[in-house]
């Protein structure tokens, strides 16, 4: 199923708008893959990133959540987040430029 | 326009008993109306009287917490210019205070809040010191104190509001998740602005963010919650910056206690550091305050939790606990170098 990618804002904090984020998805996203760029993103907070993926893959039940561009300190809340909600595998990132580069040699 | 006369306050030390400050309803006169129910967990959760916990429900009131005056009202000394008080009038005074920082007025504000919420009149001795009475109102504390209509004995002075833009943020009131967002950017672009180390931008920022949206969710605080930081020493290799936030609310340990059966202030504050300890039975909650903890602490900084009569001081080596005076509802503050790699 084609979804549109969602693009986070520079600074996000409330969980309030994580749901802000995702309201144009519909209720069930099974078998959907959900893009989200981060690229603009400069600091999210770890209930923001846990509210996203809560919302993303255990409430709306999506294949993949996929975050693009993200900064480290993003990366590895997602990370905790899925795993404490049991959905590590379907979590996926694309790291940003600057980040991926280091470890790409 | 004259001055109150002095005040005649009640010299205590700092081993003051933690329950200070408030007294149980059937020790008071019955004109004393009552402020919260304390003591049983079933009541918390929203049960009855007949819902056989063993624990009896307490009714308790604010009996008076006065702020004596003292030259210095921040983090390290708050709790030692609060002096139990029985008379009518709540006194803040300030009249010898020669430094207050972030975490000082927004202790001022939530005592001001919870005397106000109580019914009580609330009284202001103005600042003598005229640059500390200039900052107050640069902070927006005459603001507050016309909102509460609460009496001041001499006028604040009228200060200008483009200084010092990149190194305080005033003293503000949000009451739902919008605000405290907005709080939370206002506070980063400030920052930014102002030259700070970026990830210490982006930490306090979430610091920020955390901390009032703890406050929307959990606080159950009717008058919402107040937001107030401000950078030391700019431009030098110490300097610094202090942010606080506080609350009127029903404090951790009563919002824990929903979930977790009923605990004390000092359980509940140090049980709130833990990771995924929150009110809300969901497997990602409870990672804020840890989070601040940690990110805070490693930048050499320092994070303050104070709710009820218990106060936890958080660094990098160490967390200690220690009884305070009662007050109402909960501060978070914290101290972080601005250049922490400096």
């Amino acid at each position: 199923m084609p979804m549109p990618t969602l693009t986070a804002p520079k600074l996000v904090s409330s969980r309030d708008q994580a749901r802000e984020l995702t309201e144009s998805l519909p209720a069930d996203l099974t078998g959907a893959v959900v893009v989200v760029d981060c690229a603009a993103l400069q600091a999210s907070t770890p209930s923001f990133v846990d509210e996203l993926v809560k919302v993303v893959l255990v409430e709306r039940n999506a294949k993949l959540l996929r975050l693009v561009s993200a900064r480290e300190p993003t990366a590895e809340l997602a990370r905790r987040a899925a795993a404490v909600r049991q959905v590590a595998d379907r979590l996926r990132i694309d790291q940003a430029p600057s980040v991926v580069s280091e470890g790409a040699g | 326009m004259a001055r109150f006369p002095p005040l005649v306050l009640v010299n205590v030390s700092r081993s003051w008993p933690a329950v200070a400050g408030r007294r149980m309803v059937d020790e008071v006169d019955e004109k004393a109306s009552p402020s919260w129910w304390f003591g049983c967990p079933c009541r918390m959760a929203g049960g009855t009287d007949s819902c056989g916990c063993e624990v009896t429900a307490r009714r308790v009131i604010l009996a008076g917490m006065s702020i004596r005056g003292r030259r210095s009202l921040n983090l390290s000394t708050f709790d030692q210019v609060l002096v139990p008080d029985d008379d009518e009038v709540v006194t803040v005074d300030l009249s010898m205070t020669e430094f207050i920082d972030a975490y000082g007025l927004v202790g001022v504000t939530c005592h001001i809040a919870e005397a106000v919420a109580d019914g009580r009149a609330v009284k202001v001795l103005t600042p003598e010191h005229d640059a500390v009475a200039r900052y107050l109102s640069r902070m927006h504390l005459p603001a507050l104190l016309e909102e509460y209509d609460v009496a001041v004995d001499w006028p604040f002075p009228w200060v200008g509001e483009r200084d010092q833009q990149d190194s305080l943020i005033e003293l503000e009131n949000f009451s739902d998740a919008g605000g405290s967002d907005r709080l939370a950017e206002f506070l980063w672009h400030r920052l930014m602005e102002g030259g700070a180390d970026p990830q210490v931008v982006d930490d306090v920022f979430n610091a920020a963010g955390e901390l009032c949206n703890n406050v929307v969710e959990h606080a159950q605080s009717a008058s919402g919650g107040w937001v107030a930081a401000q950078r030391y020493q700019a431009d030098q290799p110490s300097e610094y910056l202090v942010l606080a936030v506080g609350d009127v609310g029903i404090g951790i340990s009563r919002s824990l206690s929903r979930r977790y059966g009923w605990m004390d202030d000092e359980k509940a504050v140090a049980k709130a550091l833990e990771l995924y300890v929150s009110s809300v039975d969901d497997p990602g909650r409870g990672q804020g305050l840890t989070w601040i903890a940690e990110a805070l602490a490693g930048l050499r900084g320092s994070v303050w939790v104070r709710s009820g009569a218990a106060a936890r001081r958080v660094t990098k080596y160490r967390s200690r606990g220690e009884q305070v005076s009662h007050l109402q509802g909960t501060i978070v503050a914290a101290r972080v170098p601005c250049r922490p790699g400096g």
